[in-house]
């Protein structure tokens, strides 16, 4: 068997190597590891790069995890995640201005997702953005993380003060239907915190702050907390699990959001798109002013020359740079992202394709090895979130 | 997660990019090993060539693929497709249940058997999942 690289797939397996401290990419670069390695390493993760970091993949396999996610719970490590800090007087009118999305109505505790875009409107991250008491927390892509630190310390004003925090704190990601009920059992009060805000809590005795959110289409909370309480907070949770609940690594959290549609800054959207391509005009506020807006209202005016949009294969697996086709074969686009979806059995992906194809039910094709694959453009979520 | 021994079969005819091949007369049997499958994990799809086809010793002739990765499978040994495994259209996870039985692909007529000289038997594969595996 001969490992074939996907165009673009930056996620190629690299063994560990017991003689260094850490596993090396390419480059010869050490990796960065978050504080649960040790943990991944003793419950047998196949470990792997990912945009610096050696990360678990998988830990029971790609599928069974899914599944977890699905129909119990599964907890994910994504301490990898760029966090960053915005403090100061200014911090509002900054976030403001440099992302698309309006935080005028954001109260503390809420959070709200954003694109941080250039004057010709091409997308830089996309970003979350928590309200805390004193300051934003912003939460942002691994794989972006030079080119937006550079983008938002070139646009800093006075009264703004930006700090990169992604090493000081863990981040664990619990998600799935039996969710809340597991986290119950080991914290107060969780069932008082709503969909897309956070809070406080004491969760094991541990301090953390607590967003019910995720990545996965279940319900389900993101827990931020000290670096060092990160392997405590991980088996407390996992002890105060059911039998369903199992360690996730990012290969499910790739199929769970694939199978959502949700889009993976770096990978569905580049240097190349604007939101409205990529169909995230409901993150853009035309009634505030920001970075970027003027060439997105020209965009907007003459029409896009693109869309992502779902796309489903009757058989065969669609992946990131093949080609889409239409009805005489003849290049209509490029897929973004694809996988098999664990819960349909079929073959999914987000792909951009020229705008008079962008309607669901539409027939395509995807060139997979020199051969045409059959499918339709379709309407995502893949699935209904929460089922 | 499965720590138990990788299984090497007696008698099968082995590459060291983990295909097995069972010869039986002029015909060869070809498969992926218990180790590629469980390097691949799930299986999850799997492209196969059509009978009549022919294959070149160390060439590919077909593609397994798992949720992340595409692996091209490579000719043990070259000659014409008799058979396929039409199964593993609908249940490309006999590869992970069963590599050398019902997780077999192709049914070839060889052209050459003296191209089986140039594989690892038994003994010979099994030295190499003792590398692999230290």
């Amino acid at each position: 068997m001969n490992k074939i690289i996907i165009k673009h797939e930056h996620k190629t397996i690299v063994k560990f190597e017991n003689d260094h401290n850490s596993m090396r990419n390419k480059e010869g670069k050490n990796l960065f590891r978050t504080p649960l390695y040790s943990t991944h390493i003793r419950l047998g993760a196949r470990m792997m790069e990912f945009h610096g970091w050696e990360m678990p993949v998988e830990y029971s396999g790609i599928i069974e995890e899914h599944k977890a996610v699905r129909e119990s719970a599964g907890i994910f490590d994504v301490s990898h995640m760029n966090k960053i800090t915005i403090r100061g007087v200014k911090a509002f009118e900054f976030l403001q201005n440099i992302s698309t999305n309006d935080i005028s109505d954001l109260g503390v505790n809420g959070m709200k997702y954003s694109i941080v875009c250039r004057d010709d409107g091409t997308i830089v991250d996309d970003i979350v953005i928590i309200r805390r008491e004193d300051h934003y927390f912003l939460i942002t892509n691994t794989s972006r993380r030079d080119v937006l630190m550079n983008w938002l310390n070139t646009h800093l004003v006075e009264g703004v003060k930006i700090d990169d925090v992604t090493f000081d704190i863990a981040a664990l990601a619990l998600q799935g239907p039996d969710s809340e009920r597991i986290l119950s059992r080991i914290s107060d009060k969780i069932d008082e915190i709503k969909f897309w805000s956070g809070a406080n809590r004491m969760v094991a005795d541990s301090d953390t702050y607590i967003t019910r959110s995720g990545y996965t289409g279940e319900d389900g909370f993101e827990i931020y907390s000290r670096s060092e309480d990160a392997e405590h907070l991980w088996q407390s949770i996992m002890d105060a699990g059911d039998r369903g609940i199992k360690p996730a690594g990012l290969g499910a959290r790739d199929t769970l959001r694939l199978e959502m549609g949700y889009i993976l800054s770096g990978t569905d959207i580049t240097d190349e798109e604007t939101p409205l391509e990529a169909g995230l005009e409901w993150a853009v506020k035309w009634r505030k002013d920001f970075t970027g807006k003027d060439a997105l209202l020209k965009i907007k005016e003459r029409g896009v020359k693109k869309k992502l949009v779902g796309i489903k294969l009757t058989r065969g697996i669609p992946r990131h740079g093949y080609d889409i086709v239409g009805d005489d074969g003849e290049k209509i686009g490029i897929v973004t992202s694809g996988t098999i979806s664990p819960t349909l059995g079929v073959g999914i992906g987000l792909g951009y394709i020229k705008p008079e194809y962008a309607y669901p039910d539409t027939k395509i094709g995807v060139m997979i090895r020199n051969k045409i694959y059959n499918g339709t453009v379709v309407r995502v979520p893949f699935l209904e979130a929460g089922k | 997660m499965n720590r138990s021994r990788t299984v090497v079969l007696e008698g099968l005819w082995y590459t060291d990019e983990h295909e097995w091949t069972r010869v039986e007369g002029d015909t060869a049997v070809i498969g992926i090993t218990d180790y590629a499958q469980r390097e691949l994990r799930d299986v999850v799809f799997v492209e196969l060539p059509a009978v009549g086809d022919k294959l070149t010793f160390r060439k590919d002739f077909g593609y397994v693929e798992s949720t992340k990765a595409v692996n091209a499978i490579i000719a043990p040994v070259s000659g014409e497709v008799i058979e396929v495994n039409s199964k593993l259209e609908d249940s490309p996870e006999l590869i992970n249940i069963d590599p050398y039985g019902e997780g077999w692909m192709v049914k070839v007529r060889m052209s050459n058997k003296d191209e089986l000289k140039e594989l690892l038997d038994a003994e010979g594969y099994s030295k190499l999942m003792e590398i692999l595996e230290k």
